[in-house]
Parts: C-alpha cells; sequence; structure tokens
C-alpha cells in the first residue's frame, strides 16, 4: 500500500502562506510562534513565487547587526528575501517520488500546485511522519 | 549588538539525543513526537559521536520501500560531526559557520564535553529578539 501512496495522501492542506509584500519582523515573528522554519510566498491569486527561509533571515539580521541599525530589517519584506527557485509538486505525484525530490536537492518544502495555484504543501517532515504511520 | 551575544546565550542546553545503537525507527518516533527535524548522536557514555536528520530517515524509507532493506541502527546510517563551537563563540561569528556551510544544527563542546546545542532557528530567534524583545505581530 505505501508504494502507491500520493502526495494528495500526506499533503498539510492547512498552511501558513505569506504575501510579498509582507515586513520581514512579522514573517520571522510568525515563523517563531508556529514553529515552523520557513513558508511558501504567494500573491493574491495564489500563484507561488518563492520560498521564505530562516537561512536568508540570519543574513538580513546579521546585516542589521553589523551596521547597528535595524532599518534593514523594518524595511526588507519577504520578497525581498525569498528563495525563487523551488519545485513543485502535484496531488497525484507518487509519495515516494517525492521523497527522492528531498533526498536530492536541499529543499524541505514544496508547494502543491493545481491550475497555477497552490492548494497544499508538502514537506520532509510530512513524509517522514507517512513512514511512521504507514510502514511501522 | 552581535559581537556581544554568545552562542551561550543563545543555544539550547536541554536538547534530545539519540545513541548509536537505537534503531531507526525509534529515531523517527522521536523525531516525530518532538517535533524536530534532526538530532545529535551520542555513544553508550554520553560523547557526541554523529549527527542525524530527516534526510537520512528519508533514505531509509525509500530503500525500505524499494528494496525491501530492514531498518537499521543509527550509527549505519549517521553522518559525521564536521563543526563544533565553543559557547564563548559569538552571534557572528556562529551565523559564519551556519551560512558558509550549509548545516542546521551545531554540538556546543567545551573542553571536550558536549554542553549545548545551537540551530540556526536558535539564531534567528534570538536575535529577533534581540531586536523586538516583545514580538512584532498580535
Amino acid at each position: 500500500m505505501k508504494k502507491n501512496l500520493k502526495v494528495d495522501d500526506l499533503m498539510d492542506r492547512v498552511f501558513v502562506t505569506f504575501s510579498p509584500e509582507t515586513p520581514v519582523p512579522d514573517a520571522v515573528d510568525v515563523l517563531g510562534k508556529k514553529r515552523l522554519f520557513g513558508a511558501c510566498v504567494v500573491d493574491n491569486d495564489g500563484k507561488v513565487l518563492g520560498i521564505l527561509s530562516e537561512k536568508k533571515c540570519i543574513k538580513l539580521y546579521l546585516e542589521a547587526f553589523s551596521t547597528g541599525s535595524i532599518k534593514p530589517i523594518e524595511e526588507a519584506t519577504v520578497m525581498d528575501i525569498m528563495y525563487d527557485d523551488f519545485k513543485t509538486v502535484q496531488k497525484s505525484t507518487g509519495v515516494v517520488e517525492a521523497a527522492q525530490v528531498f533526498l536530492t536537492t536541499d529543499f524541505r518544502r514544496m508547494p502543491v500546485v493545481e491550475h497555477g495555484k497552490m492548494v497544499g504543501q508538502i514537506t520532509r517532515r510530512d513524509i517522514i511522519k507517512a513512514i511512521e504511520l504507514f510502514s511501522i | 549588538m552581535a559581537s556581544e551575544l554568545l552562542v551561550a546565550d543563545l543555544m539550547d542546553k536541554k536538547f534530545n539525543t539519540v545513541k548509536e545503537s537505537d534503531t531507526i525507527n525509534k529515531v523517527i518516533r522521536t523525531l516525530m513526537k518532538k517535533g524536530l527535524i534532526g538530532l545529535l548522536v551520542v555513544d553508550d557514555e554520553g560523547n557526541l559521536v554523529g549527527r542525524l536528520s530527516e534526510k537520512e530517515c528519508l533514505d531509509v524509507f525509500v530503500h525500505q520501500t524499494y528494496h525491501a532493506l530492514p531498518a537499521g541502527k543509527v550509527k549505519d546510517h549517521m553522518s559525521k560531526i564536521e563543526f563544533t563551537v565553543p559557547s564563548t563563540m559569538t552571534a557572528k561569528e556562529v551565523a559564519d559557520v551556519f551560512l558558509e556551510n550549509n548545516i542546521r544544527r551545531l554540538p556546543v563542546v567545551d573542553s571536550e564535553k558536549l554542553v549545548g546545542q545551537i540551530t540556526r532557528r536558535d539564531l534567528v530567534r534570538g536575535l529577533h529578539l534581540h531586536f523586538f524583545p516583545q514580538g512584532v505581530t498580535k
């Protein structure tokens, strides 16, 4: 059975996203409160523009420290620091195929896209949960 | 200032570890239960011997599914420790280690003793709270 699992069976249907204009401090606050490592950035139509990751946040916060000014952080938006190279999957993508992407790249999360809109999200953690639920 | 913020201020002194003799399945359960993405591995004496993350667990999953391999022990799958940091290192210095090496978690070792763990998240959270001690959003 586990070989036939699809992304649709495991993906998160409720997930945090940010609009591209979200100020970075707000986004980092939300990531911290919700214990997330990153999130997808989507526009008003649900189209995925990029992925926000804590790695880029470090660079920005350090720059603020070096200059002694909080301004670089306050003035930055999510769009300024998101990654715009990312992979997407479909609901019908097999879980093992999705696992292969996570294994061969540094991506930890992938938006699930249908008709150009984000309908879900699958993370490495979701796949590991599947190991727990279905094979152990 | 980042030069005054030290690893000791940011690190997690209570952190989860697994033993190298544990099974991978146990690690997966620990990761899920505690909401973690990785762990440090110790031997029976509590000495640091490696690290293990979701990525290695995924690798096991894929091979189990396709090749019906039995799940092994942590020591069969863990990655070696490439970097450790002392608790006296500054936030700026440890940030450079994270950024230059694309790693997410660093053991904190003082006088050859594992005293804590600092993750990229600990660093971001620590820097954020330094600038915005009351938080930002409601």
